[in-house]
């Protein structure tokens, strides 16, 4: 009896805190006795090995167990979960459809194409680890500031006719958090990529692709912006209305990409060949990147223009 | 599931229950056998790995007082309520009368 009573309580014992462990551990071998004991008792016999063992079931894994002994913790709480639950599916889905895009077009175009789609498939996979990781920090430290601060107990109903950013007026109209979402997942991809934490694999195109030196003057304005472009959609994914200083930024700041995407484009050599691994025609290879990355500026300053656009519609219309 | 549903929401009502219990219990000296024991002869069963760890919450909180002495030959942790603890119980039960008056006009 005593051995598997002993060996219970060992195990329990690894997982209480020092201080307190052998002073639990003598309260439940005391239990435990007791149990046992009356148990004798009732029967006029010693209990089996079975008998003792389902005592202890009845007490529980010592893990568990010792797990009740502990403070109540929690990474992200009860308030802030859902909110981050939402967050992550959609930026995985994100990084999943990117991805996923990234693998077909390696399965299409590359000489070796499924030693080409499995190393897009790695990157993207720890790129996603990495992403998932910051979005749990992110959510940890809003859960931690607002358990410190009780920032959401101090919601105001009157802040979303006169809130923060608003000045006056009443908001403009509601945000879709799946829009903000998908935001702030393109610009992490973005700002990853830009400062090479994600590096889409070339070899398979024959050659190792590098944005040139040209690209140096864009660096900060684009980090910097992309920063900017986060918190103003942290704001958003909080507090998920439009309102005219929060239009406005985002006009400000999707002129400011206008002018990037611009300059960028009217810059010639942004992509260069840092090696080539087995290419025939390496030129080719640059010229197509050249010309990909010129189109996709292209598009990404149509875009932009449209929503400037668009914001101005709004705050005309007011 | 509806079983697993209704496991979930009994254990929701008796987490509050079990508190009020235990402190309205230890108005007389226990130790933790002996009060898994009566709450079990009064209805209320608890098993050990929620009763302890929910005593010594209890002690931490300043609701219990405990020491260690020696019955029948072997060490015992005897716990019993503490003079805050007798206040809060006051408190706890006034508002479980309240719980009570106001569930029974309900259903």
């Amino acid at each position: 009896m005593s051995t598997l009573v002993d060996h219970y309580l060992l195990q329990l014992k690894t997982f209480l805190p020092a201080k307190q462990r052998d002073d639990i551990a003598a309260e439940l071998r005391e239990s435990i006795s007791s149990a046992v004991e009356e148990r004798e008792r009732e029967l006029g016999r010693l209990l089996t090995d079975d008998e003792v063992n389902g005592l202890l079931r009845g007490f529980g894994h010592p893990m568990v167990v010792a797990g009740r002994y502990l403070p109540m913790q929690q990474l992200i709480g009860p308030d802030v979960f859902p909110l981050y639950w939402y967050v992550m599916q959609a930026v995985l889905i994100v990084i999943a459809v990117v991805g996923g895009l990234m693998v077909g077009i390696a399965l299409l175009t590359a000489p070796r194409a499924m030693q080409a789609a499995l190393q897009v498939a790695v990157t993207f996979w720890w790129f996603a680890l990495q992403v998932a990781a910051c979005v749990t920090l992110s959510f940890a430290a809003l859960d931690y500031c607002n358990a410190r601060f009780s920032f959401l107990d101090k919601f105001d109903a009157r802040d979303v006719s006169a809130g923060v950013w608003s000045v006056r007026g009443a908001p403009l109209s509601a945000i879709p958090r799946a829009d903000t979402v998908f935001e702030i997942a393109t610009t992490v991809i973005l700002l990853f990529w830009w400062v090479e934490w994600l590096v889409f694999p070339s070899a398979w195109l024959g050659v190792v692709l590098r944005l040139s030196p040209a690209i140096e003057a864009f660096f900060y304005p684009v980090v910097a912006l992309c920063i900017v472009e986060l918190m103003r959609l942290g704001v958003d994914l909080v507090r998920p209305y439009r309102t005219v200083p929060r239009v406005a930024l985002r006009l400000v700041l999707n002129l400011a990409w206008l002018t990037v995407f611009v300059l960028a484009y009217r810059t010639e050599g942004l992509v260069e060949i840092a090696e080539i691994v087995r290419s025939e025609n390496p030129e080719r290879v640059l010229w197509m990147a050249q010309v990909s990355m010129s189109i996709a500026l292209f598009g990404c300053a149509s875009v932009t223009a449209i929503l400037a656009a668009t914001d101005v519609v709004r705050l005309v219309r007011r | 599931m509806p079983s697993e549903l209704i496991d979930k929401l009994r254990l929701e009502l008796r987490r509050g229950s079990l508190t009020v219990a235990v402190l309205a219990q230890l108005r007389a000296e226990h130790y933790g056998y002996t009060l898994r024991k009566a709450l079990a002869e009064l209805g209320l069963e608890i098993d050990e790995g929620t009763l302890y760890p929910l005593l010594r919450r209890l002690e931490s909180q300043g609701l219990l007082t405990s020491e260690w002495r020696e019955e029948d030959k072997r060490e015992k942790r005897f716990y019993r309520l503490s003079p805050e603890g007798r206040t809060i119980l006051k408190q706890l039960l006034d508002e479980w009368r309240a719980l009570n008056r106001a569930l029974d006009n309900i259903v």
